[in-house]
């Protein structure tokens, strides 16, 4: 019935394993380490699990956010981004891999470790309208993971609330308002505001602003943009509008089927794109300007993304790929330097 | 054929340039005013909106959501659900035939045949539990009275037509077997099969990702020049249509604010909330930084604000703009109309 984003979906039982510290973690700058992440989900009924074996949505990511820093993630509907997103914080359990944080393993956590740790992890959904409950109102939706952290008594929450609604941009009178009575760019505040409840280090924002209209996209996109700015947070930013990513974030990594394609910093990835597929997204971005896209050449994919059940072998972007050679059938591509001066996924890179 | 009287107001402001004058005015809105009664009052969905369509030309209506930018079609394929909606003034015109308060008949041989639309949302448009191939041989087996196997047949030409490959094995799936893309396509096949000579396009490719948008948008404009057809686009996208429009309505709160060529419109928008609008949209080149915002949100269309409804967020907005509604004029050395007081000194 809770709509509170810390609550695990699963009770994550001790791997038996203690958070192993990784080498280096001298570095305070660095928030989340994610190293190998992959999520299977069983596939098909009961019965038939056994024979059809499971989907792999997330294979093998890697991704770093440092503090003051966004990471921004982009790729198609069904890439696996919000997996990726879901399984950080522990919604889902990953099937493996390991995600640090400040040298912890998150996924090697205790319940009650990961409760402690999760104050400083927030996640922020896309859909302003399903992720509030509908029947709290918004001093009880923002509190609501004060209360469970049992920070403070009522007085302090409620003048925590206060204060938060004054950072999103929101009125105090808007604290006894219910969420339907928001138009969707507040509703996305107060979830903000929620997130920010705990003073977290780390924010997890899953498309958070793809639901909202363009002039009320903007102001959530300069709200985060302050926040960071104020607070030194870390982001880790989901979305499939690649200029908002390109607007908001310093390091860009592209999936595509469950894996990273390309990485990079910022201008890596917009400026000196060299994989095929980072290079047709950002082709196919239309902009606001008749006489540029008039002049642009454009790469038009042909076909649709594959289905994860049966990702093609090798490359799995080569289905559409205009540049795949038999090597890509036969042979997964790393993703490393290939003298692009930033990881990419490709035998054939520009 | 169109004969109208430039008496009015508003209505002639979005006729078309004089480029294309040779063509024949297809689809023609004057006035148009479309209120919702609800139980918590009057929805001003729109007020006094004008537009026409000519021959081979792509009209592009922009909006937010709430805008009113679906309404003035719905309201031409007769699509508004009434009660609660209610045509309360203006006309519909498809090549001189009155389509506001027209007999059934008259809606009928119009709509689907000569009038065709696209929708969002295709998954909710296509029909669960039929065959795709099936219900697209539905219009051939209805609308031209054809037998089952011709129009099976006609189906999977059609499909094949739109680039979805298979067709033969396609027309005999279901829906969801279908992806985003290629359910969109269904449905674009679905609406070509009487040869419309307009097509209504509302927020083809909101649902689709990047790069299928791009094969949708340039089919739908393949399609176009074949056919010679009048496109109607609405959006929210101002990328999306940033290529192929011919002209663009920009809608607020229920009213056009802005209308003219696409060229001048995405060059110097004229209004101050399509200027607002347009700087607010982040750009995959160019400098980044704080984006451009539009402060506050947009009004309820229960309570409008008085005077231009867009005064309250408006950077440039006078005394004049909270009690007077600016009306749809000429720009000066321009084609384009803007609602707008100031938009001489803006521009």
């Amino acid at each position: 019935m809770s709509e509170q984003p810390l609550n695990p979906a699963d009770d994550g039982e001790d791997p038996g394993e203690l958070a192993e510290h990784r080498s280096g973690v001298d570095d305070d700058e660095l928030l989340l380490d994610v190293r190998g992440l992959v999520k299977e989900f069983p596939q098909g009924s009961v019965w038939q699990r056994r024979r059809t074996g499971p989907v792999q949505a997330v294979s093998g990511v890697d991704l770093e956010v440092r503090a003051g820093q966004t990471h921004g993630l982009v790729g198609e509907s069904g890439c696996g981004k919000s997996t990726v997103a879901r399984t950080i914080v522990r919604l889902e359990r990953p099937t493996a891999g390991q995600a640090f944080y400040n040298g912890r393993d998150l996924f090697a956590m205790s319940k009650s470790e990961l409760r402690l740790v999760r104050r400083d992890i927030q996640i922020v959904f896309q859909d302003p309208f399903s992720s509030l409950n509908p029947r709290m109102n918004v001093q009880a939706i923002i509190e609501e993971p004060l209360v469970i952290h049992g920070v403070g008594d009522k007085a302090d929450r409620k003048d925590k609330v206060i204060d938060l609604l004054d950072r999103v941009g929101l009125n105090p009178e808007h604290a006894t308002r219910y969420p339907h009575q928001f138009s969707g760019g507040q509703r996305q505040r107060v979830g903000i505001a929620r997130a920010l409840a705990l003073d977290p280090k780390l924010i997890i924002a899953d498309e958070p602003v793809s639901a909202l209209d363009v002039s009320i996209q903007a102001q959530v996109v300069n709200l985060f943009r302050e926040l960071q700015a104020d607070t030194g947070l870390g982001y880790l930013f989901i979305a499939h509008d690649l200029a908002i990513v390109r607007n908001i974030s310093d390091d860009v990594s592209v999936m595509y089927l469950g894996r990273i394609v390309e990485t990079g910093s910022r201008d890596d990835i917009f400026e000196r794109a060299s994989h095929p597929y980072t290079q047709a997204l950002l082709s196919a971005v239309p902009e606001p300007d008749p006489v540029t896209e008039r002049e642009r050449e454009r790469i038009v994919l042909e076909g649709d993304v594959p289905s994860p059940v049966d990702p093609p072998s090798g490359c799995r972007f080569r289905t559409r790929c205009w540049k795949a050679e038999p090597k890509c059938r036969e042979e997964v591509p790393e993703l490393v330097d290939r003298g692009a001066g930033h990881p990419v996924a490709c035998h054939f890179p520009d | 054929m169109a004969t109208v009287t430039s008496s009015t107001s508003s209505a002639d402001c979005l006729r078309s340039g004089s480029d294309s004058s040779s063509d024949e005015v297809l689809l023609e809105v004057q006035d148009l005013t479309v209120e919702f009664h609800t139980d918590d009052g009057i929805v001003h969905a729109v007020s006094n909106m004008s537009w026409d369509i000519n021959e081979g030309e792509t009209l592009a209506i922009l909006g937010e959501s709430g805008s009113g930018k679906s309404v003035s079609v719905q309201a031409v394929m007769g699509l508004l659900p009434t009660p609660p909606a209610v045509i309360a003034g203006g006309s519909i015109r498809y090549r001189g035939t009155e389509l506001v308060g027209a007999s059934s008949d008259t809606l009928r041989s119009i709509r689907g045949s000569e009038v065709a639309m696209i929708f969002q949302d295709p998954l909710s448009a296509l029909n669960p539990v039929y065959r795709v191939g099936w219900q697209i041989a539905e219009t051939f087996r209805i609308g031209k009275r054809m037998s089952r196997k011709e129009a099976n047949g006609r189906a999977i030409e059609l499909m094949g037509r739109v680039g979805i490959p298979n067709p033969e094995q396609r027309a005999r799936q279901y829906p969801h077997q279908f992806s985003g893309g290629m359910r969109q396509r269904a449905m674009i096949a679905m609406a070509l099969a009487l040869e419309p000579k307009v097509l209504i396009a509302d927020e083809p490719t909101t649902a689709l990702d990047v790069t299928v948008q791009a094969q949708i948008m340039d089919l739908l404009s393949k399609i176009q020049s074949e056919n010679r057809m009048g496109l109607i686009l609405i959006t929210h996208d101002l990328g999306v249509v940033a290529s192929v429009a011919d002209r663009v309505v920009v809608m607020y709160a229920g009213r056009a604010v802005e209308s003219g060529p696409a060229d001048d419109f995405y060059a110097k928008p004229a209004h101050p909330y399509s200027q607002g609008l347009l700087s607010s949209v982040p750009k995959i080149s160019g400098p980044t930084g704080k984006l451009n915002s539009i402060e506050g949100t947009p009004p309820s269309v229960i309570e409008l604000p008085s005077g231009c409804a867009f005064h309250p967020r408006c950077p440039h907005s006078v005394d004049r703009c909270h009690s007077q509604a600016p009306e749809l004029t000429a720009i000066t050395d321009r084609t384009g109309h803007s609602a707008c007081f100031l938009t001489e000194e803006l521009l």
